[in-house]
């Protein structure tokens, strides 16, 4: 019995009192230092915060900025985000640290999307063309939406390495900056490692398990947000078998096609048909 | 020493309701609708007693402000900010607070990394963010008949 009074009180302190509520109940040394010891071990299996997520997402932006190019027409830019914010508030995650980013890339060769833990969510201008509609645009966005709700990015990084990377942010304080420049230097190469590894995973693509995932949430997304799912499958089937990149890691389009079929007569109101107006203002919007 | 369970119980749900604001600026909303009018907004790591859950959304109370929060803008995961609550925070508070991957670690990155395009991020940040986004949002959303305007199974 009091045994497992024990292991329920470890339980209930551990999950359900906050560190900061610890440190002020631990009233002598001896219990201070069990307290950080407790405290030290929470940080190290603890998540990434949302602002460390942010952080991250920016870095992989960058590289994908910087290997793209972005193209800068604000007319575009901020047609794309009236869509991509209208799918945004029928997620999951409506909301993010910093909020969502809906960007163009300059390329027009490639027909990728890609989105960053940051909340940062990129179509190609290849892409973007190959869309007849505004709810084909929509379907596009909401599949890297669904990525970033299902933290697929994030994910990709491995336990040991995530571990690694709470240890050397909980060794480390940004007050001692200029002190500890050794430390700070092993935090910047962590950030490093885990850039590279997120950003890795965001070109290359995700598990087929975690592609089909992104489009069955994808489809829910855009049907609550008022747009025709019937899109996903059209803009499916507009892509090239050869795709490259992340796109590649998707199955084959009949496959595809299939399972988002079957994932549409789950949902009980289809939004089955495409609004003129809606068509209009893609055309009105999008002049590449 | 069923008393002490009891007890031990009552002092762990108390204390099990504290949490925090996990975006820079969350909406405090007046009903559990993310189209709801908005009462009040607070600032990323915010402390804030949890009241109710009710859905995707938490009634919380922060002070005398009281509203509902999407779920997706609340952690029980502390944050702690340095510099807002270095007043209130204790010397190990602000050390944790310190810590991890934040604006300090990305302009050392950047030093390392000068051929990144950080600055056409910032651009495209910039870019992205929308003009008059609240009254703009409304007009695009209801001349598309999305979201709060969408009728179901909708021509």
């Amino acid at each position: 019995m009091r045994n497992y009074i024990f292991i329920m009180l470890l339980f209930f302190l551990f999950t359900c009192i906050s560190t900061d509520k610890l440190k002020k109940i631990a009233e002598n040394d001896n219990l201070k230092k069990t307290v950080n010891v407790v405290k030290k071990s929470y940080d190290a299996v603890r998540d990434f915060t949302p602002e460390e997520e942010y952080y991250i997402g920016r870095s992989a932006a960058a590289y994908i900025i910087t290997k793209y190019g972005l193209y800068t027409d604000k007319q575009v830019t901020q047609y794309v985000n009236m869509v991509g914010t209208s799918l945004v508030l029928e997620s999951p995650r409506p909301y993010l640290y910093n909020g969502y980013y809906f960007l163009v890339l300059n390329d027009e060769k490639n027909i990728n999307a890609y989105a960053t833990p940051g909340g940062h969510i990129f179509i190609t201008k290849a892409l973007l063309k190959l869309c007849d509609n505004e709810d084909e645009l929509a379907a596009v966005l909401a599949h890297e939406i669904a990525h970033i709700c299902n933290k697929d990015a994030i994910n990709s990084i491995s336990k040991t390495k995530k571990i690694e990377a709470i240890k050397s942010i909980v060794d480390f304080t940004m007050e001692k900056v200029t002190k500890d420049k050794e430390k700070f230097a092993k935090l910047t190469n962590i950030f490093n490692d885990i850039s590279g590894i997120v950003t890795k995973a965001i070109l290359n693509g995700y598990s087929r398990k975690q592609e089909d995932k992104a489009d069955k949430l994808g489809i829910r997304i855009v049907n609550n947000a008022g747009y025709s799912p019937l899109a996903f499958v059209n803009i499916i089937k507009k892509l090239p078998n050869n795709l490259k990149g992340h796109y590649k890691a998707h199955r084959n389009k009949k496959d595809r096609i299939r399972i988002i079929n079957s994932e549409l007569k789950k949902l009980s109101d289809v939004n089955k048909d495409i609004l003129d107006f809606r068509k209009k203002r893609f055309k009105k919007n999008i002049k590449l | 020493m069923k008393k002490f369970i009891f007890i031990l119980f009552l002092f762990v749900s108390t204390y099990a309701n504290d949490g925090y604001i996990s975006i820079k600026k969350a909406f405090v909303l007046e009903k559990p609708n993310l189209f709801a009018k908005k009462v009040a907004e607070l600032d990323y790591g915010e402390k804030v007693t949890l009241l109710e859950k009710k859905g995707a959304y938490y009634k919380i109370k922060f002070g005398h402000i009281q509203g509902w929060l999407h779920k997706s803008s609340f952690t029980s995961n502390k944050i702690v900010i340095l510099g807002k609550t270095k007043k209130q925070a204790s010397a190990s508070e602000i050390t944790a607070a310190t810590k991890g991957f934040n604006e300090i670690v990305e302009k050392n990155y950047k030093l390392e990394h000068k051929e990144l395009r950080f600055d056409l991020l910032d651009i495209g940040e910039k870019l992205a963010k929308i003009d008059n986004f609240i009254e703009t949002g409304i007009v695009f959303r209801k001349n598309g008949k999305l979201c709060e305007f969408k009728k179901v199974g909708q021509k």
